[in-house]
């Protein structure tokens, strides 16, 4: 019942909001195509929620929109290759440690307010994971944060753990069997859970692993979260072991590793450099606000992630960070590591016509947002 | 053996007070004089390529073309901008506890619980802040007398400007309280300081109004000779019957002087709620008040506005609301609703102290709000003129703590307190060159040591060298 309740309201929303794109002519002073060098001035052909043309100068067909930024710039919309915007309740199963067939498309919320914040903070599109607790928690997804149809891919990839938080809160308590006695309880057991799973996905061909065993293939994208020097080392090895590529998540001290990692060709989706009262972040790792200008220094490819993009690359390029590594963090890399390169993360013709209009230097600190556009249609301001 | 270590004990003694004097301020100073850089005065228009002369620790002289004597020591300013020195006007980071536990304590002091060897110090000359208001927190019905200071000086007497810079008060009630009961036993408190005053009035001029359980004094304010006598003490507070006369007068002495006008008060406001009270308080108390508005506060604002009373802002300037009933979601740009209601604001940073997190735990925290230069930035990326942001983090919050005529703006008179930014102001890439209190460089990013230390990935670098 509250499902049709549900449905009718969404197609009432699909009513209610305009969902055929207009055909809109751009023009900027600046347009960051991030495929090139920028175009100064640009303009940016939108037809059909794609993007049509992008050259210095357009002119506009028949019944399109024109709108002229003036000194404002326009850039692709922001890619968030790593959040839980939407998921609702319990971000992993708090009884399994391995639930590789979980998807956490299953469990959003349409309606949270983090997609509006995100979308606000002129992010278009977005990995969402399932929580750290389970060892081998699901798979995530890729969504956009507004629009008809958000879902963008069902499934981006596998998610492991590689660190403290499937253990921590885990003890052996007084009934051996009771659903609250969990293992693992330390870092060992994570490990141990980690390598009997590939193991096993390796030698059984059950159909509950099949997920695994594509992922340990290369056919599947593998996400570890993993943070601290010693969390990245264990992973290291594990993946020369079992010959698969993880895409790095969290990696706030993948500074220490930066050698390894780069001579490995890893990715590293950073965790959120927010953060405001001390110098450490989850786990106690060390937050480095110039970690970004270390990994970019060594040649590692990694995205800026976890909300506030726009606010964290500034802070990395004040840390050292070149501003095109900046931008390149928040789109095309991400992009990349969503495996949705052909679809967002550059203003090209054919991509989807997710844009950013802004007042200035987007890696200014004073520059504001005008408006964002989402497979061609607008949000503006104050959204 | 006794008689021996008396002796070391004096002559540590002695050689500690001469330690003292030997880094006071009364020390002879170096005069300087800063050249070539674009000085940002902030109460007048900027100079390009100006000098500015200090002499003991004051502005001497600012212009173009200055003749520079040949006894002061030229700092080569070229390429650099010069700002006054950041104000914060309302801080309770520095102490070792925001809050006392007691929530009726107007007799306390932040002079007695400030630590200069906190990291927060350090943090504030390296961020250009040079003067602060340390307040006590916002848990506290009286929360005790705020002292400004200045953030060098290893000592806090040689860091106080103003001893008695205001009273806390704050109308956020205790957890287990209500409002009503919070704001009945603060106008109890209120009321029987007003009788002591008026039954002041009503004696002799013979007896002076006792001034002693509380802080020390400054050296150069009159210390009352005359014998102490406890104020009367004329309606019980809540607890009067347990409480020993001394504790309610010197309560009352506080109150007193809060309602003579000698201090000011900055009134804590929690929710939108409570400013309509602060302004009655205001009124019927004839309180000189400076409003410490929460973030929810915003609702009010054209309520402050009315009022012309000085505010400080919360340091969540941007938030998300979502109507409970309609489940429609809005973004709260805190200075621009202020600035289209006419609020002249100044501006605060987020912080921990003492355990108190002043930021609410739901809000979203950037990366850059515990910088008084980022908050100033924010409000400008919301639409306020950059010069209106500047003023808010220099010359207003002078204004706003009384403390205008020697610190805020960089003006011949003025105590030389500068900061000398690698570029202009606001941008992304602009570093504190320096920091000069008082006229001494007290910070020099080029010889900041920790500095890498604070950025852990250069760490391995730094020690491989």
């Amino acid at each position: 019942m509250k499902r049709v309740v549900h449905l009718a309201l969404l197609s009432l929303l699909v009513l209610v909001l305009p969902i055929r794109a207009e055909d809109l002519l751009i023009r900027a002073a600046k347009v960051y195509t991030m495929a090139g060098a920028p175009l100064e001035p640009g303009a940016v052909l939108v037809a059909g929620g794609k993007v049509a043309k992008v050259a210095a100068k357009l002119e506009a067909p028949e019944g399109a929109k024109v709108i002229d930024l003036g000194s404002g710039v326009l850039m692709p919309g922001l890619i968030d290759a790593h959040s839980n915007a939407g998921v609702t309740g319990s971000l992993a199963e708090m009884t399994r440690e391995v639930t590789p067939d979980y998807r956490v498309l299953t469990a959003i919320d349409w309606r949270a307010r983090a997609f509006r914040e995100h979308l606000g903070e002129g992010t278009t599109c977005l990995g969402v994971y399932p929580g750290t607790d389970a060892v081998v928690a699901g798979l995530a997804c890729a969504v956009k944060t507004a629009g008809s149809k958000q879902v963008v891919t069902k499934e981006t990839g596998l998610v492991i753990t590689m660190a403290s938080d499937p253990a921590s809160g885990n003890s052996a308590r007084s009934r051996p069997d009771s659903i609250y006695v969990r293992h693992p309880t330390n870092r060992m057991g994570v490990v141990w859970v980690l390598r009997s799973t590939f193991d096993k996905a390796n030698r059984q061909r059950t159909p509950d692993l099949a997920v695994v065993r594509e992922a340990l293939a290369g056919t599947r994208r593998l996400y570890a979260v993993s943070r601290t020097e010693h969390d990245l080392v264990a992973l290291l090895r594990i993946a020369k072991e079992f010959k698969f590529a993880p895409t790095i998540v969290g990696g706030q001290e993948a500074y220490k590793v930066r050698e390894q990692l780069s001579a490995a060709k890893l990715s590293v989706i950073l965790g959120s450099l927010t953060t405001t009262s001390s110098l450490t972040g989850p786990e106690q790792s060390e937050v480095a606000w110039n970690l970004p200008v270390q990994l970019h220094e060594t040649g590692v490819a990694f995205a800026l992630s976890g909300g506030h993009l726009l606010e964290q690359a500034r802070f990395a390029v004040r840390y050292g960070l070149p501003p095109e590594a900046a931008l390149t963090a928040l789109t095309r890399t991400p992009a990349r590591l969503l495996g949705l390169d052909k679809r967002v993360g550059t203003i090209e013709p054919g991509r989807d016509a997710d844009l950013l209009a802004l007042d200035g230097d987007p890696l200014e600190l004073t520059t504001s947002i005008r408006w964002v556009l989402v497979d061609g249609i607008m949000y503006e301001k104050g959204y | 053996m006794a008689h021996l270590s008396s002796a070391i004990f004096r002559l540590a003694a002695l050689t500690l007070a001469g330690l003292f004097l030997a880094s006071g301020p009364s020390a002879a100073q170096e005069q300087l004089a800063l050249k070539g850089g674009k000085i940002v005065p902030v109460s007048r228009p900027p100079i390009d390529g100006g000098v500015i002369l200090i002499r003991d620790g004051k502005i001497e002289a600012v212009g173009k073309d200055l003749a520079i004597p040949s006894d002061y020591r030229v700092i080569d300013a070229k390429g650099k901008v010069i700002l006054p020195g950041f104000i914060e006007a309302h801080s309770s980071r520095g102490m070792d506890q925001a809050n006392e536990r007691n929530d009726n304590v107007p007799f306390l002091s932040v002079v007695d619980a400030i630590d200069p060897g906190q990291e927060y110090f350090e943090d504030c000359l390296r961020n250009g802040v040079t003067t602060v208001a340390i307040v006590p927190g916002n848990d506290t019905m009286f929360g005790g007398q705020a002292a400004v200071i200045k953030t060098a000086g290893g000592f806090v007497d040689q860091m106080i400007v103003k001893r008695q810079a205001g009273l806390k008060i704050s109308l956020k009630p205790a957890l287990t309280r209500s409002r009503m009961s919070h704001l009945v036993s603060l106008r109890k408190e209120l009321d029987a300081a007003r009788d002591a005053l008026q039954e002041l009035a009503n004696k002799p001029a013979t007896t002076t109004p006792a001034r002693s359980v509380q802080t020390p004094q400054r050296d150069d304010e009159e210390q009352s000779a005359e014998p102490q006598q406890p104020l009367p003490a004329t309606r019980g507070t809540q607890e009067g019957a347990t409480e020993s006369p001394i504790d309610v007068s010197i309560r009352r002495e506080a109150l007193v002087r809060l309602l003579k006008g000698e201090v000011p008060a900055f009134i804590y406001c929690d929710a939108a709620m409570d400013v309509p009270h602060a302004l009655k308080l205001t009124q019927e108390y004839k309180l000189k008040t400076i409003l410490v508005l929460g973030h929810e506060c915003y609702k009010a604002a054209k309520l402050v506005a009315a009022s012309k009373l000085p505010v400080i802002l919360d340091p969540t300037l941007v938030f998300w609301e979502t109507d409970p009933r309609t489940g429609e979601d809005k973004k709260i740009i805190v200075p621009k609703v202020y600035r289209d209601a006419g609020v002249k604001m100044t501006f605060q940073v987020t912080g921990i102290a003492g355990g108190t997190s002043f930021r609410a735990p739901d809000l979203p925290a950037t990366l850059g709000t515990s910088y008084l230069w980022y908050q100033a930035a924010t409000a400008v990326k919301y639409g306020l003129p950059a010069p209106d942001a500047l003023e808010a983090i220099t010359l207003r919050p002078a204004q706003v703590l009384g403390i205008d005529a020697m610190s805020g703006s960089v003006q011949p008179g003025k105590d030389a307190d500068l900061v000398v930014l690698t570029g202009d102001p606001l941008k992304i890439n602009t570093w504190v060159h320096s920091t000069l209190v008082r006229g001494k460089v007290v910070y020099e990013r080029d010889k900041d040591r920790k500095l890498p230390h604070l950025l852990p990935a250069t760490k391995e670098k730094v020690s491989a060298r």
